[in-house]
């Protein structure tokens, strides 16, 4: 088991080195680089820092040395920030980025799928239209919408929460989370809504009620486990969705987190920052992918060998 | 009679609301079945034998609307709550159904699935419900009971799952069970072990059987009484071995012609009754059996008919 785990963990390679190829080309591709600006630098002064950066060296070159360093563990240099590495700025900012994160998956799933049963025990009733209204909206609501209307109502208005910032209070993460959340649970919820009519529609959902279970024991124990099936799949798109929104979600209330270096680097073609975020973030989605396609194999017994 | 029969259905219509009107898929059967005793309903699909199946365990969905009584020991099930229909289903009325592979939780194990009957209806503990589920598999001669247990069921072959599914149904000593369509879905040889299994629970635990089911040499095996149904009402009962034998009937001459037999001569096509059964949303003729009958006379589809000495026939045979 552990060997066939190893080699599956190994097969995850070659798409992060496919992750890491396609950005150094996108990034290189782009016009501009990391040190026009406005006010252009003494000739001198750029051909050094040039040099310094490997950056007068020919693409394949460049990109073989970043392959080099990475292998080292070695993310390079931020040109933005020159006394730091990329390595130090990411560290410094994934603590916040990975709270924000959980904290919103953890709301999506708990609420969607609350939501989801709910619509599904009492369909095309008040309850059920309720929450498909609600996921409409939060499907076609985007977040970059969504967040300065929640800053506008609970900030600017009623001044009931913070409008953003971040010196470690849990109410500043509040409508972040929220913000974030809301378009996953509208997935969810309609997912869960989806598979629960369709399983409470099979004859072992019969049987169980022809077995005298009570409504609850029939949904928890004969329902969920199924319905469980399809929202865990879907947590592979929902973590790429989290992080990206992230990214988005970080630069409207100001959080310290990997989002907000991934804005600036691209902005300022801060190529090793650039491509240390995606790198993370990309490693961060194929693992969580591959641990979903084990989740999903304990709940399945047809599943295991 | 002396005493009042366990089961007696009367007058039971079943009713379900669509968008495009209500269809009565049962209309006005009448059945009684004694403790112990056995009782068949034959019909093709969509006569309404499974709908009063499900009428008497009261799981035909919410869309159903159901009138009449259906008294099991002397208590009317149509009127009692919710929570006391679910006290005696599956507890003193239980049920087996068609399809064992669909019919079973294929998420979870079989022990759990047994074993929570006795944890609803008995309060038994886990380890007395799941020593009680390998006994009750062991009684119905399912091999290794105790590692079954922890099998799920794609683990298990169709005539296991089913014998799973009658365990299931009998672990909590139920006095009726209803068994829709029990065989269908098996091959032969465990179609026969099936029967005489379920005739073997009635002879050793008293149970009374209700057959569901479209053939008849199924019936012929188990059942003392049989009733047939066609588009959703009654139209003749009999002691089993008189209505194969002499059936009276028109439908029930042509379900018997229909049979493949093996003294059938190979090559001549079987004897299938022609057209179908009547859409149940039209109005239907008075006999709605006259349609395709060989033996219809003018008067069949005009004057309304009695179901009278066990048959429901203007011109019976």
């Amino acid at each position: 088991m552990s060997a066939r785990l190893l080699r599956r963990l190994l097969e995850l390679l070659p798409t992060l080195l496919l992750l890491v190829t396609l950005t150094f080309a996108m990034l290189h591709a782009a016009p501009g680089g990391p040190f026009d600006s406005e006010r252009a630098l003494p000739e001198a002064t750029r051909v050094q820092l040039e040099a310094r950066y490997h950056l007068d060296q020919p693409l394949w070159r460049q990109y073989l040395i970043y392959l080099g360093d990475l292998a080292h563990g070695d993310l390079g240099p931020s040109y933005q920030y020159p006394d730091r590495s990329v390595a130090e700025l990411i560290g410094a900012g994934l603590p916040v980025s990975a709270l924000l994160g959980s904290l919103a998956m953890s709301l999506a799933l708990i609420v969607g799928m609350a939501l989801g049963i709910i619509a599904a025990m009492k369909p095309h009733r008040w309850q059920d239209r309720a929450v498909m209204v609600l996921a409409v909206g939060g499907l076609s609501i985007p977040n970059f919408v969504l967040a300065p209307l929640l800053i506008l109502l609970m900030a600017v208005s009623l001044h009931a929460l913070p409008a953003g910032g971040w010196s470690g209070r849990p109410q500043e993460l509040l409508l972040p989370v929220l913000a974030l959340a809301l378009p996953q649970i509208a997935t969810i919820a309609r997912l869960t809504r989806a598979a629960m009519l369709e399983v409470m529609q099979t004859p072992w959902i019969r049987t169980a009620r022809a077995k005298g279970l009570s409504e609850r024991h029939v949904v928890l124990r004969h329902a969920l486990r199924p319905v469980l099936l399809p929202v865990i799949s879907y947590l592979g798109p929902a973590a790429a969705g989290t992080l990206t929104g992230s990214v988005v979600i970080e630069q409207i209330f100001g959080l310290p987190g990997v989002g907000r270096y991934f804005v600036l680097g691209a902005l300022n073609r801060d190529y090793g920052l650039v491509l240390g975020v995606v790198l993370i973030y990309g490693t961060l989605i194929v693992l969580f992918n591959f641990a979903v396609d084990l989740l999903y194999a304990r709940l399945d017994p047809r599943q295991r060998e | 009679m002396t005493t009042a029969p366990l089961l007696s259905v009367e007058q039971l219509c079943v009713a379900h609301r669509t968008p495009r009107g209500d269809v009565e898929v049962v209309s006005g059967i009448n059945l009684q079945l004694e403790a112990g005793g056995t009782l068949a309903i034959v019909g093709e699909s969509g006569s309404g034998k499974s709908q009063t199946a499900l009428a008497i365990m009261g799981l035909n969905g919410p869309s159903a609307c159901l009138t009449g009584r259906v008294l099991f020991d002397g208590e009317n099930l149509l009127t009692a709550s919710p929570a006391r229909r679910r006290a005696l289903r599956g507890a003193r009325i239980a049920m087996v159904f068609q399809d064992p592979m669909a019919s079973l939780n294929p998420y979870l194990r079989i022990g759990l699935q047994l074993a929570e009957v006795l944890e609803t209806h008995r309060g038994a503990s886990r380890s007395a419900a799941w020593a009680e589920a390998a006994r009750t598999l062991d009684s119905v001669r399912v091999s290794a009971a105790r590692e079954r247990l922890n099998q799920y069921p794609h683990e298990l072959s169709g005539g296991m799952r089913q014998r799973v599914m009658i365990a299931m149904a009998i672990i909590a000593g139920p006095q009726l069970l209803i068994a829709d369509e029990p065989t269908t879905a098996l091959d032969p040889t465990v179609q026969a072990q099936i029967l005489a299994l379920l005739d073997e629970l009635r002879r050793d635990r008293g149970l009374a059987i209700l057959l569901i089911t479209h053939d008849l040499g199924v019936v012929s095996r188990l059942c003392e009484q049989t009733l047939v149904m066609y588009a959703g009402k009654l139209v003749e009962s009999a002691p089993t071995q008189q209505l194969l034998s002499r059936p009276r009937h028109p439908y029930t001459a042509a379900l018997l012609r229909a049979r493949p037999s093996m003294q059938h001569p190979p090559g001549l096509r079987l004897d299938a009754l022609p057209g179908q059964p009547p859409d149940l949303r039209q109005t239907m003729p008075a006999c709605r059996f006259a349609p395709r009958c060989r033996y219809a006379q003018p008067d069949c589809a005009d004057v309304p008919l009695q179901f009278e000495r066990g048959v429901l026939c203007r011109h019976p045979l």
